[in-house]
């Protein structure tokens, strides 16, 4: 759009300058020829030879001034209407993507969070700023579905690893437990090894795990227990969060390995372009 | 409680993925499929047996609905109204 109203624009002021231009000369022309040729002289003007030099040198000078004054500055005035339609149209850009951004920023998913990492070290949201994340939540006690996505989770991390001299940021899954009376560090340590030496593993207490969930929406409950074991209910998803530590994009059981990674890509580059 | 790690998580799955196709070929008659049925419950743990029995039934309710061979309540309502 931007580009045919550069051109359009463009092609206006030089239509503008060239009418600019002739009207100009053909009135300078009128001018000079009233002012020193009066039309009733037509017969005497063919016999003297004397009157019609200086005129010639004259005109040409005159002609020779004035375009070149009216060339710079209708040039000069074309430039700055094209840099002024320029500048409102970069504004007009410009606000949209906040426009856009500001709608994303909205939603209401993610924030703050203090867990412990299946190496027990104490870690926070904030030390994850500058990282995409894509978070898992599960238990290792999960009998079917959490394997499965967590084996998405590490095909998803074995692609991308592959495009890493692309992006800044670097991409890092984590698994949050929903389980933490039972998945220790140790325990989470242990499960995680199993799919990717590259996850994160996040565990807690009862209460910070709750708060976390609470954060991402995600729903977890505990069902019915058969001696001491039991399974958890949960919500299953994968959470996209970008370096400012926003959410992005969330992905279903619903989407292969490929297809995730691509749309990761996607907002890796979309965030390249913005954040230039 | 120790960890459940692939190796138990495999050899669970397969055992389970046994005794279904046993109950496949035998029509859901789960009596000739007790060997099977054995082996499936000492791989798995309880919990992980009663969450793959109650997959396995909703898997085949939904197969059923799908095909037109179950008749759910609301089903029934909806085909006794006539068709405007």
């Amino acid at each position: 759009m931007s580009m045919i109203a550069n051109l359009l624009s463009f092609r206006t002021s030089t239509y503008l300058t060239r009418n600019i231009i002739r009207s100009t000369s053909l009135l300078t022309q009128n001018r000079f020829l009233s002012s020193t040729l009066p039309p009733s002289n037509k017969a005497d003007n063919k016999n003297s030879t004397l009157p019609n030099e200086l005129p010639l040198s004259e005109k040409k000078k005159a002609r020779f001034n004035i375009s070149w004054k009216t060339v710079s500055v209708t040039l000069f005035g074309a430039a700055s209407l094209m840099g002024f339609i320029y500048y409102l149209d970069q504004r007009k850009v410009k606000s949209r993507k906040k426009l856009q951004r500001a709608a994303v920023g909205k939603m209401a998913i993610g924030g703050p969070f203090s867990l412990i990492t299946h190496e027990k070290k104490p870690i926070t949201d904030k030390d994850f700023h500058g990282q995409w994340l894509l978070i898992y939540f599960g238990f290792t006690h999960c009998p079917d579905i959490c394997p499965e996505e967590l084996e998405k989770l590490a095909e998803v991390t074995e692609i991308l690893r592959k495009q890493k001299s692309k992006h800044k940021h670097s991409f890092q899954p984590i698994f949050v437990s929903v389980d933490p009376e039972r998945d220790t560090p140790e325990l989470v340590s242990q499960y995680i090894k199993d799919y990717s030496p590259h996850f994160i593993g996040l565990t807690g207490t009862r209460d910070q795990v709750a708060e976390m969930c609470k954060h991402y929406r995600v729903y977890f409950s505990q069902g019915p227990k058969v001696g001491d074991d039991y399974i958890v209910d949960h919500a299953i998803i994968m959470y996209l969060i970008n370096p400012n530590g926003d959410f992005v994009d969330y992905y279903g059981r619903n989407k292969n390995a490929k297809e995730v990674s691509s749309a990761i890509e996607q907002h890796m580059n979309a965030f390249k372009e913005t954040n230039k | 409680m120790s960890v459940v790690d692939k190796d138990y998580r495999e050899k669970c799955w397969l055992h389970r993925d046994d005794y279904w196709k046993c109950l496949d070929t035998n029509k859901e008659e789960k009596e000739k499929c007790l060997k099977f049925r054995q082996l499936f419950e000492t791989s798995c743990p309880p919990t992980w047996v009663t969450h793959f029995d109650q997959k396995r039934e909703y898997d085949i309710f939904k197969r059923q609905l799908a095909l037109g061979q179950v008749e759910t309540d609301k089903l029934k309502t909806i085909k006794q109204q006539p068709t405007p």
